[in-house]
C-alpha cells in the first residue's frame, strides 16, 4: 500500500483470508470453502443444476414433465440434508434452506393435486400442469443455487455477490433465448428472398392492356420509413423537449398538469390516435382533391385528370406519430435535467448566467444523452407503429414526399399478410423479407444512436461519468 | 479560485465555434431526406390463360335441365385448374359437376373444410345451391399422369336446372370469393398461372302462371315477379331510390401518346350489386387501354362488352367501334358490405392519339340493387370534374416547397435571436415562455382527443344503453353470431389479464437486465447485455407479431399438439403457397392457421408476446434511472465496506425507485396500448369472460383490439361502422383510457412518495 511520510499503512486483513492470501476462489480463500459444513452445500448446488436443466427441458416438451416431481423431491432432500448437517456440526439453524425445502414440498403437492381453479378448460389432464412445472422448477432451482452459493462462498463480501449471479442469470438467459428464437426465425426465413433488386425497385401497379402489370420491390417502403422517422422526430422534438424543460425547471401546478397530460398521451393506445387520424382524413375527404388543404392532409398524386387524393399523407401520419412519441421525449428530458448535480446548477447561477444561457449551454447538453435515447425510442416507434399506418398507408407507388401518400416498411410487413388484394397477391411470398428488412433498418439506426449517445455523454458530462 | 474570465459576459451573445456547422449539417440532412422520390417504371408479363363458359349465353324455360362447359384455354400445357362458380340460386340450381375428359385420369376436388362441404359432391352441390357459390372446384393431373396440351380443353361440365318461378336471369361468374381459393391454373411445372375469366349468362323465361320459387337462400330475396331479364334499363320501381350514373370528365384534353383516366361515377341511395354503362367516345382521338374497378369495388368482377366477351376483347371491340359496351362491376347479390352512396365504380385508362379535346358520353346504364333487381335511374347528370391536361405521375414539388417554407421560418427566427435584434433583457424570460407554450401543445392535443372520444361515445347512452355495456357477453360481426350484445367486461378482463401477465414477466427480466448492465456486470454476461438491450429496444412490434408462429412451433405444438385433434398437423406446411393463409379474412380469428392446434389463441401467449415488446422498452429506462443515481452515494457505500449486492439492495435501488416506478408506468401503458398487436395472434373480439377466471390458455383479447375491430377498416374509407357499433368502439377506447388513467395516477402517487422519502 502507499507510504505516507515514510511509514507503511498496515493492511487490514479481510475475513478468514489471512491464512493463505494466494489461494482464493472468487475472492474467498480455499481454506474457508473447504470446511465440511460448507462443502455440504455443494449438494443442493448440484441439485439446483439438475433442476434447472429439467425445468428448462420441461418448458419445451412434455416428456421432461414426468421428471418434475422426482427432481423437486431431490432438491428438497438435498436442502434438508445440508441444513441438518450444518445443524449438527455448527449448531446453527439454516432457516433459508428449511424454507426452500418447504417450498419444494409445496410445489410437489401443487403438481400432484392441481386445484380446480388451475385446471380450467380441460383439454387434457396434463396440460396445465406442464405449463406450471417448468417455471416452478426453474424458480426453485435458482433460489436454491443462490442460497447454496451464499453458504459456500459467503465468507467474504465478494462471495456474497456471487450468490446473486444465478438470480440475475436466469431471467436474462431465458430472455436471450426467446429473442434468439424469434429473431433467428425472422432472419432465416427472410434472407432467402433478399436481393438487391428487391431493395431498389419500387412496388408498382400499372394498368396494362390485358390487366394489371406489377413491379415488385421495397424501395418506396424503405424511403418512406426514413422520411416518416425524420418528419416525426422533427415534429416531436420541440414540444417534447419544451414540455420536459418546463416540467423540470418550473415546477408547480401547471407543470403537474402538463406531466399528467403528457403521460396520458402515451396511455392513449396507438390505435386511438390512428382513429383520430382516420377521422381527420375522413373529414378531409369531403374537400376538393385539388385544394391545398386536401393535399396537405390526404396526400395526392398528379394524374391525367388532375390531382387525385391518396388515403393519407406523410404529414398527417407524422403529425399523429409525433403525438404518440412526445411523451417519451418529454419524460426522458425531464429525467435528464433532474439528474444535473446541484453543484453545477448552483455554480451556473452563481456565475451570473441567465435562464436561457444555463439551459442552452449547461443543462440541455447535460441531458443530451437522455434526449438522444428518447429520440432513438421515438424513431423506433415511428418506424414500427402500426395502428396509424394501418388506416392511412398505401403501397406508395406515386413517390415519397411529405405530401404523398404515406407508406413504410411496416406497412409492407402488414400488407403482405392482411393487405388489399392486389398488394397481397403479388407480395405474399416476401413477408419475411419485409420483416427482415425492417429489422435490419431499425437495428442499424439503433446502433448508430448508441454510438452517438456514448460520444455525447463523454463530451457533455465529463469522462468520469460516462459509461 | 477560478475567476470570471474577461470578455463577453455569459448570457450575452458571442460567437461560438463549429456549432453552426453542425446545425447546417442537420438541415442539409433533413432537406435531402425530404427530397427523396420514388418510382421508376417497368412492366411485367401476363400469362394469357382464360377460363370461359361455353355456351356463353343460354335461354331456358323454368324447370329445364341443361349443361354448360367451363372451357380452359392456355398458351402452355397445364396440369390443373381451380375455380369457384358464383350464381344466383334463385334462378338456377346445380345438379351435377363433372371434370372434363382431359382430367378424367386426375384428381377432382371441391368444397372447403371450413363450411363442411368437402367430402362429397352432393354435399358441395347442396351447399352451393344454398349460398350461390360452388366453392373450390378443382381438377388436377397428378405428376406423371401427363398434362393437358395447350389450347382449348373442357375443364368442367356443369349440369344445371333452371328453377320455376318468375323469369329472370343470372350470370355465372368464375371468380375468387372471400374465404375461397383464387381462380387459377397450374402449368406443367406446377406453377400458378394467372387466369382471366369471362362470365356466362342464363336467362330463364317466365313460366306461365308459375309461382315464385319458395326456397330463398340466405341473404337473397326473390325479385318482384314479372321483371324482365335483368340487365335491361330499369322499367319497374325498386325499394332503393333512384340512382345516377355519369362520367367524369365529359370532355377530356389529350396529348398524343399520353395516358389519361376517365371515371365512371355512380350515386345510389342504397347498396347496389352491379353497375354497368355504355361509353361512347371518338375512336380517332383516343383509345382505351384498360379498365379497373373503383376503390369500393376492388373485390368486384369487371364486366365489359357483349355477353361472352372478356374485358380485353370488349376493349378491342370498343377501340374498333367507338363504343365501350356495358363496362362495369359485378358483385354477388345478397352479399354483405355492398357499396352504396357516391363513388367511382370504374376507371377507364385511355391514351390520346392526337392532341386536342375529345368528348365522352355515357348511356344505357344499368344498376342492380342488393337483391339483383333493377334500379330506376334518374336522367343522367352531365359529367362534372376538371378537364385538365395530362402530365403523368412523378415528382411533386409542393412538398418540397412547404418544407422549405417551414425551414426558412426556423432559420429566420434563429437569426433574429442570435443577431441581437431583440434586446437581451426581453430575452431573459424566453425559456419560460417558450417551454410553456411548447409544453402546452401536448395538453391541448390530449384534451382534443379525449373530447373526440367522449363525443363519439355519447350515442352509446341511447343505443345499447349504459347497462348493456356492463354485460358480460359480447358478440359482433367478427365473432360470427352478431347478436348485438355489447358487454365490455370480457374485453376489460382480457386487457387487465394480458397486461398483468406481460408486466409480471417483463419486470423481473427488465430489472435483471438493467442491473447487470449498470451496477452488477457479471463478467462476459454484463458486457454482452448492454449493447444487446440497446439494439433490441429499436425493433418494431410488428416483427414480433409476425414471428409469433415460431413461439407456437417451439413451445406450444410440441407440448400440446400430441393431445389435440390435429396431431398430424405439420407446422412446416403453414403458409405453403396456395393453401394458406386465406386471402382476405383479416378479422376472423378462427381462420388463422395456428388455430388448428386448437389451443394457441391463448392469453398466455399474448402476454408473453407483449412482454417481449415491453422488455426492450423498459430496460433502458430503468438503466437510465439507475445510472442517474448520484455517484457520491454509490461510492460512499462501497467505501464503507459494503459489497455490490448490499449497495444494490440498500442504496441504489431505493434511490432509483422513483425512476424505476416511472419506467414501469410507461411500460404498463405501452403494454395496454400494444395489445392491439397481440390481437393478430389472440383474436379480435372478446365473447365472454372465460371460466374459470384465470384460465390463461383460452382466448380473452382486449379492449384495444375490440375497438380496432369495430371502428377500423382495412380497405376503404367508404366503409364505416354502424352508429351503434361505432359508439361502442369509441367507448371501449374511452374505457381503456380510464384504465390507463388509473394506472398513471396510482404510479404518480407512488413515485411522489418515493421521491419525498428519499430526498427529504
Amino acid at each position: 500500500m502507499t507510504a505516507i511520510n515514510g511509514t507503511s499503512v498496515p493492511r487490514i486483513p479481510p475475513d478468514e483470508s489471512a491464512a493463505d492470501p494466494q489461494r482464493l476462489l472468487f475472492g474467498v480463500s480455499l481454506e474457508a470453502v473447504r470446511r465440511p459444513e460448507r462443502l455440504v452445500f455443494a449438494l443442493p448446488l448440484a441439485g439446483a443444476a439438475v433442476g434447472a436443466a429439467v425445468g428448462g427441458a420441461a418448458l419445451f416438451s412434455n416428456a421432461a414433465d414426468a421428471f418434475a416431481v422426482p427432481v423437486l423431491g431431490l432438491l428438497g432432500m438435498s436442502l434438508l440434508v445440508a441444513a441438518a448437517y450444518l445443524r449438527t456440526r455448527n449448531d446453527t439453524l439454516d432457516r433459508a434452506a428449511l424454507i426452500l425445502a418447504g417450498l419444494c414440498l409445496a410445489a410437489i403437492a401443487l403438481l400432484l393435486v392441481l386445484p380446480e381453479w388451475m385446471y380450467g378448460g380441460n383439454v387434457n389432464g396434463i396440460v396445465h400442469r406442464s405449463v406450471v412445472s417448468g417455471p416452478l422448477l426453474l424458480v426453485l432451482s435458482t433460489a436454491t443455487a443462490a442460497h447454496a452459493i451464499r453458504m459456500l462462498l459467503g465468507a467474504s463480501p465478494s462471495g456474497q455477490d456471487l450468490a446473486l449471479y444465478p438470480v440475475f442469470a436466469l431471467p436474462i438467459v431465458l430472455a436471450l433465448i426467446a429473442y434468439g428464437i424469434v429473431l433467428g426465425r425472422v432472419i432465416v426465413s427472410g434472407v432467402g428472398s433478399l436481393s438487391l433488386d428487391l431493395l431498389t425497385t419500387a412496388w408498382r401497379q400499372d394498368q396494362g392492356v390485358t390487366g394489371f402489370t406489377y413491379q415488385l420491390g421495397f424501395f418506396n417502403n424503405i424511403m418512406g420509413t426514413f422520411l416518416l422517422i425524420a418528419m416525426t422526430l422533427l415534429l416531436a422534438i420541440f414540444p417534447g423537449v419544451g414540455a420536459g424543460v418546463f416540467m423540470s425547471e418550473y415546477p408547480g401546478r401547471v407543470a403537474r398538469v402538463i406531466n399528467f397530460c403528457t403521460t396520458m398521451l402515451r396511455a392513449i393506445s396507438m390505435f386511438i390516435i390512428g382513429a383520430a387520424a382516420l377521422g381527420l382524413v375522413h373529414a378531409a375527404g369531403s374537400l376538393d382533391p385539388g385544394s391545398f388543404l386536401s393535399q396537405l392532409i390526404r396526400g395526392s398524386y398528379a394524374d391525367a385528370t388532375g390531382i387525385r387524393p391518396e388515403k393519407g399523407s406523410f404529414l398527417t401520419a407524422s403529425l399523429f406519430l409525433a403525438l404518440l412519441v412526445m411523451p417519451v421525449i418529454a419524460r426522458l428530458t425531464e429525467e435528464g435535467l433532474r439528474s444535473v448535480p446541484r453543484e453545477i446548477r448552483e455554480g451556473t447561477v452563481a456565475l451570473g448566467a441567465t435562464d436561457g444561457y444555463g439551459l442552452r449551454r449547461i443543462l440541455l447538453p447535460w441531458a443530451a444523452p437522455n434526449i438522444l435515447t428518447a429520440l432513438l425510442i421515438a424513431g423506433a416507434e415511428a418506424a414500427g407503429s402500426l395502428a396509424i399506418l394501418m388506416f392511412l398507408a398505401g403501397p406508395g407507388q406515386n413517390g415519397v414526399g411529405p405530401l404523398n401518400g404515406v407508406t413504410s416498411l411496416d406497412y409492407a410487413v402488414f400488407a403482405t399478410r392482411y393487405g388489399p388484394r392486389t398488394y397481397f397477391d403479388t407480395m405474399r411470398q416476401y413477408q419475411s423479407t419485409a420483416a427482415l428488412l425492417l429489422l435490419l433498418l431499425t437495428l442499424g439506426l439503433t446502433a448508430l444512436a448508441m454510438v452517438l449517445q456514448r460520444r455525447f455523454a463523454k463530451r457533455y458530462r465529463g469522462s468520469m461519468i460516462a459509461n | 479560485m477560478p475567476s470570471v474570465p474577461f470578455g463577453p459576459r455569459p448570457g450575452t451573445r458571442h460567437r461560438q465555434r463549429p456549432r453552426r456547422g453542425r446545425l447546417v449539417g442537420l438541415w442539409v440532412l433533413v432537406l435531402s431526406v425530404a427530397a427523396l422520390l420514388g418510382s421508376p417504371g417497368g412492366a411485367a408479363a401476363d400469362s394469357g390463360a382464360t377460363l370461359r363458359i361455353d355456351p356463353p349465353s343460354v335461354k331456358v324455360d323454368g324447370g329445364e335441365t341443361f349443361t354448360l362447359n367451363i372451357v380452359q384455354s392456355a398458351p402452355v400445357s397445364t396440369t390443373g385448374a381451380q375455380t369457384n362458380v358464383v350464381f344466383n340460386p334463385v334462378f338456377v340450381h346445380v345438379v351435377d359437376v363433372k371434370p372434363g375428359p382431359a382430367y378424367s385420369a386426375g384428381v377432382f376436388v371441391f368444397g372447403s373444410a371450413d363450411d363442411g362441404s368437402s367430402g362429397s359432391v352432393e354435399a358441395a352441390i347442396a351447399k352451393a345451391n344454398e349460398t350461390g357459390i360452388l366453392a373450390n372446384v378443382a381438377a388436377f393431373l397428378l405428376p406423371g399422369s401427363g398434362s393437358v396440351p395447350p389450347g382449348d380443353a373442357v375443364f368442367l361440365t356443369l349440369t344445371l336446372q333452371a328453377q320455376h318461378g318468375g323469369g329472370g336471369s343470372t350470370a355465372l361468374v368464375l371468380r375468387g370469393a372471400p374465404g375461397l381459393n383464387n381462380v387459377a391454373m397450374l402449368d406443367a411445372n406446377g406453377a400458378e398461372l394467372a387466369v382471366n375469366t369471362t362470365q356466362g349468362m342464363v336467362v330463364v323465361a317466365a313460366s306461365a302462371g308459375g309461382a315464385s320459387q319458395s326456397a330463398t337462400p340466405a341473404g337473397v330475396a326473390s325479385p318482384t315477379p314479372g321483371a324482365g331479364g335483368g340487365g335491361a334499363t330499369g322499367a319497374s320501381g325498386t325499394p332503393s331510390g333512384p340512382a345516377d350514373v355519369y362520367v367524369a370528365p365529359t370532355s377530356i384534353q389529350l396529348q398524343a401518346g399520353m395516358p389519361a383516366r376517365v371515371f365512371f361515377v355512380a350515386r345510389t341511395a342504397g347498396p347496389v350489386s352491379s353497375i354497368a354503362a355504355d361509353l361512347a367516345f371518338e375512336k380517332d382521338k383516343l383509345e382505351i387501354t384498360g379498365i379497373e374497378p373503383g376503390p369500393a369495388w376492388s373485390e368486384a368482377t369487371i364486366v365489359a362488352g357483349d355477353a361472352g366477351r372478356t374485358p380485353d376483347q370488349a376493349i378491342a371491340d370498343a377501340n374498333a367501334t367507338g363504343v365501350l359496351k356495358q363496362a362495369g362491376v359485378f358483385l354477388l347479390p345478397g352479399a354483405s358490405d355492398l357499396p352504396s352512396g357516391e363513388g367511382v365504380f370504374l376507371s377507364v385508362m385511355v391514351k390520346g392519339k392526337v392532341d386536342g379535346t375529345s368528348t365522352l358520353a355515357l348511356s344505357g346504364a344499368t344498376v342492380l340493387d342488393a337483391q339483383g333487381g333493377p334500379v330506376l335511374l334518374s336522367s343522367p347528370v352531365p359529367g362534372s370534374g376538371p378537364a385538365l391536361a395530362g402530365s403523368g405521375g412523378g415528382f411533386d414539388p409542393t412538398g418540397l416547397v412547404a418544407l422549405a417554407v417551414v425551414l426558412a421560418l426556423l432559420a429566420g427566427g434563429t437569426w433574429l435571436i442570435r443577431s441581437g435584434a431583440i434586446p437581451a433583457r426581453r430575452l431573459r424570460r424566453w425559456p419560460f415562455v417558450v417551454s410553456l407554450m411548447l409544453g402546452l401543445i401536448p395538453v391541448v392535443l390530449f384534451v382534443a382527443i379525449v373530447v373526440m372520444l367522449v363525443v363519439n361515445s355519447l350515442p352509446v347512452l341511447n343505443d345499447p344503453g349504459l347497462p348493456a355495456l356492463l354485460g358480460d357477453h359480447y358478440s359482433s360481426k367478427y365473432s360470427g353470431q352478431n347478436l348485438g350484445q355489447f358487454g365490455l367486461l370480457p374485453a376489460l378482463w382480457g386487457t387487465v389479464l394480458i397486461t398483468v401477465i406481460a408486466i409480471g414477466v417483463a419486470l423481473p427480466v427488465s430489472l435483471a437486465l438493467a442491473i447487470v448492465a449498470t451496477d452488477f456486470p457479471m463478467g462476459p454476461l454484463g458486457r454482452v447485455v448492454r449493447p444487446v438491450v440497446g439494439l433490441l429496444s429499436g425493433i418494431p412490434p410488428i416483427v414480433y407479431a409476425v414471428s409469433v408462429l415460431v413461439f407456437i412451433t417451439a413451445f406450444m405444438i410440441p407440448k400440446f399438439a400430441a393431445n389435440s385433434t390435429y396431431a398430424a398437423f405439420d407446422p412446416a406446411t403453414i403458409g405453403a403457397k396456395g393453401t394458406w393463409p386465406p386471402p382476405d379474412v383479416p378479422f376472423n380469428a378462427g381462420s388463422f392457421p395456428w388455430d388448428l392446434t386448437g389451443l394457441s389463441n391463448s392469453t398466455l401467449l399474448g402476454g408473453m408476446l407483449i412482454a417481449l415488446l415491453v422488455i426492450p422498452f423498459m430496460t433502458p429506462l430503468i438503466a437510465d434511472a439507475m445510472r442517474d443515481v448520484s455517484s457520491s452515494a454509490r461510492e460512499a457505500s462501497l467505501a464503507l465496506g459494503a459489497n455490490r449486492s448490499y449497495t444494490l439492495r440498500k442504496v441504489i435501488l431505493p434511490l432509483a425507485m422513483p425512476g424505476i416506478v416511472g419506467a414501469v408506468a410507461l411500460g404498463t401503458l405501452k403494454a395496454l396500448g400494444d395489445t392491439l398487436i397481440v390481437a393478430f395472434a389472440v383474436g379480435w373480439s372478446a365473447d365472454s369472460i372465460p371460466q374459470p377466471l384465470l384460465d390463461v390458455l383460452e382466448r380473452t383479447p382486449s379492449l384495444a383490439a375490440q375497438s380496432a375491430g369495430l371502428i377500423g377498416t382495412f380497405e376503404t374509407l367508404n366503409d364505416s361502422c354502424k352508429p351503434a357499433e361505432c359508439a361502442v368502439g369509441y367507448s371501449s377506447a374511452l374505457l381503456l383510457l380510464l384504465v390507463a388513467g388509473v394506472v398513471v395516477l396510482f404510479l404518480t402517487y407512488v413515485q411522489a412518495r418515493g421521491r419525498r422519502r428519499v430526498l427529504a
